[in-house]
C-alpha cells in the first residue's frame, strides 16, 4: 500500500482503532496507551495492522498487542483470525520462530 | 522450595551449570544427541510426549503445556529434508537472538488467589525458558513463504504486501503449511521439555537434592508464534477459525476446558518475558480476552531498537559487566547477542502488561525480577 500515514483514533485509555477504509475488510484494533504509542512513530507496524485487515476471511478485526513492532508481513504482537472455510493461512502470520 | 536467597548464594554455580548443560548460541547443537530421521519424525509427530517418553521430565509435565505439548495436526512428511537436516542435532538447545534460560524470583504478587493456584509466592525462585523450533522451524517458514507467493497468485488473492503471501486454509498449499508448522511446533515443545529436564539436572547437581524437593515443577508452557484451529464465539455464533498469534500469547479464561484442571478457576497462566535486566510477568487469561482478542494477550516487551541500532549503541560498553552491576549474572555464547539484547533495546515490559491488565484481556498475577541467565 502507499506511503501515507495511518490515522489511529483513540477508543479509550488502552485501545486505538484504525478505521476500516479502502481494501480493509475489518477495523484494526491496537491495544496500547498514550505512553507506548510514542514508540510507534518510527515503526511501520501500524501499516502492517492495516495490511493484514485486507486479507480474505479475516474475522472481527486485525488486532495488535501493546508489544507491537515490525515483523515479516504481519506485525509482531499481532493477532488475526480467519474463517476456516473462507479464510487464509499465512506463514508471515506466525513468523520464522515457530511456536 | 528454593528462595531468592538460596539461588543468590549459588548463582554463579547455577548459571555456569546451565551454560554448560544446555548449548546456546547461533546454530548451537548437541554433540551428545543426534537424532536419526526416524527419531526426528517421531519428535515432529509427538512433541513433548516424545521427550517425556525418553526420560526428559515426567508425564505430569504434559498437563501443564499448551495442547499437552502436542499438536495433532502435525504431519512430519510435510517437512522438507533440509529442515530435518537442520533439526537433527539442535533438539535441547537454546539458540540465539532473544532466546534464553533465566533464573529469577517472584518480587511481587498482584493476585494472591491466582498465584496460589499457579503455585507461586513472594520471594520464590523461578526459572523461565524461552526458545522455539530452532533451525527446523525457520526452514519450514522460509520454504513456505516461497510456496505461498505462488499460491496467492494461483488463488487470485490480492496482497497489500508480498510478505502477506498466503493460501486458502482449505487448499493443498494451506493445509501443507499448517501441518508442517504444527510439526515444527511439536519440535519446539519437545525442545523446551528437554531443556526443562537439563535445568532440573543442573539444580540437582548444585544443591544435591531432588528436583521435587527443590520445587522445580512446571507452571506452564505456552506458545507465542503459532496458528491454531480454534472455536470462538463471533456475533453470537460458534465458528471455527484459524487464529494466528505472532508474538502474542494464548490467554484462555477461567472455566475453559482447554486449560489444566488446577487452573480452571483462575484462568490459564500466561508467561510474559521482559528484557534480561528489568522484569518478567506472569498473567492469567480472562473471559474478556475470549470476547475481544480470540483469547490472546501480549508476549513480551517488544523491541524499540533494531539489532543493528542496539549494536551501535552498545559500542565500547561491556553489557555483561553492566548486567552484573544490576545484580544479574549473565553467560552468553556471543558478545554480539548480549549487545543486541541489552535492556534498553526493549520497551519496559511493565508498561506493556499494564495495558493488557487495564484493558482486561489478561490480569496481573506476579512479577519476576531476573538474577541470572544464559543467552545465545
Amino acid at each position: 500500500m502507499s506511503e501515507e500515514t495511518i490515522k489511529l483514533q483513540k477508543i479509550d485509555e488502552n485501545r486505538y482503532i484504525v478505521k476500516k477504509s479502502g481494501l480493509m475488510r475489518v477495523d484494526g484494533i491496537v491495544y496500547v496507551d498514550e505512553e507506548l504509542l510514542g514508540y510507534l512513530g518510527t515503526d511501520e507496524s501500524i501499516k502492517q495492522v492495516r495490511n493484514v485487515a485486507t486479507l480474505p476471511g479475516i474475522v472481527k478485526g486485525s488486532l495488535a498487542m501493546p508489544d507491537i513492532h515490525w515483523g515479516y508481513g504481519f506485525p509482531i504482537g499481532g493477532v488475526a483470525a480467519f474463517d476456516i472455510e473462507e479464510g487464509i493461512i499465512s506463514p508471515g502470520g506466525v513468523g520464522y520462530d515457530i511456536n | 522450595m528454593l528462595s531468592a536467597k538460596d539461588v543468590r548464594d549459588r548463582l554463579p554455580d547455577i548459571v555456569d551449570g546451565l551454560f554448560r548443560n544446555i548449548p546456546s548460541g547461533l546454530g548451537s547443537r548437541r554433540k551428545d544427541l543426534k537424532l536419526s530421521h526416524g527419531e526426528l519424525k517421531a519428535v515432529l509427530q509427538k512433541g513433548a510426549r516424545w521427550a517425556t517418553a525418553h526420560g526428559f521430565g515426567t508425564s505430569s509435565d504434559l498437563e501443564n503445556i499448551e495442547n499437552q505439548g502436542c499438536l495433532d495436526d502435525a504431519d512430519p512428511d510435510a517437512v522438507s529434508e533440509k529442515a530435518y537436516e537442520r533439526g537433527k542435532d539442535q533438539l535441547g538447545t537454546v539458540g540465539s537472538g532473544n532466546h534464553f534460560v533465566e533464573v529469577g524470583y517472584i518480587a511481587e504478587v498482584f493476585d494472591e488467589n491466582a498465584a496460589r493456584a499457579f503455585g507461586l509466592f513472594r520471594d520464590q525462585a523461578t526459572i523461565m525458558i524461552h526458545t522455539g523450533s530452532r533451525g527446523l522451524g525457520y526452514q519450514v517458514c522460509d520454504e513456505s513463504i516461497r510456496q505461498m507467493l505462488k499460491a496467492a497468485e494461483k488463488y487470485g488473492i490480492t496482497l497489500a504486501d508480498r510478505q502477506l503471501c498466503c493460501a486458502p486454509f482449505n487448499s493443498t498449499e494451506g493445509r501443507r503449511y499448517f501441518s508442517a508448522m504444527a510439526a515444527a511446533a511439536n519440535y519446539a515443545f519437545a525442545n523446551r521439555q528437554m531443556i526443562t529436564h537439563w535445568v532440573r539436572e543442573t539444580f540437582q547437581e548444585v544443591y544435591g537434592a531432588s528436583d521435587v524437593s527443590l520445587g522445580l515443577g512446571l507452571v506452564y508452557d505456552v506458545c507465542h508464534n503459532i496458528a491454531k484451529k480454534e472455536t470462538h464465539r463471533v456475533a453470537g455464533k460458534d465458528v471455527t477459525l484459524c487464529v494466528h498469534r505472532k508474538g502474542a500469547t494464548r490467554a484462555f479464561p477461567p472455566g475453559s476446558p482447554l486449560i489444566p484442571d488446577r487452573y480452571r478457576e483462575v484462568g490459564q497462566p500466561v508467561l510474559v518475558p521482559g528484557d534480561m535486566g528489568r522484569a518478567s510477568y506472569i498473567l492469567a487469561g480472562t473471559q474478556q480476552a475470549m470476547d475481544e482478542t480470540f483469547g490472546s494477550t501480549c508476549h513480551g516487551a517488544g523491541r524499540v531498537m533494531s539489532r543493528n541500532q542496539a549494536m551501535r549503541t552498545s559500542r565500547g560498553r561491556s553489557i555483561s559487566k553492566e548486567m552484573e552491576e544490576r545484580g544479574v549474572y549473565v553467560r552468553a555464547a556471543s558478545k554480539a547477542t548480549l549487545a543486541e539484547e541489552m535492556p534498553e533495546a526493549y520497551k519496559d515490559v511493565s508498561k506493556v502488561v499494564r495495558v493488557v491488565h487495564r484493558a482486561g484481556i489478561s490480569k496481573l498475577v506476579a512479577k519476576i525480577i531476573p538474577m541470572g541467565s544464559i543467552k545465545g
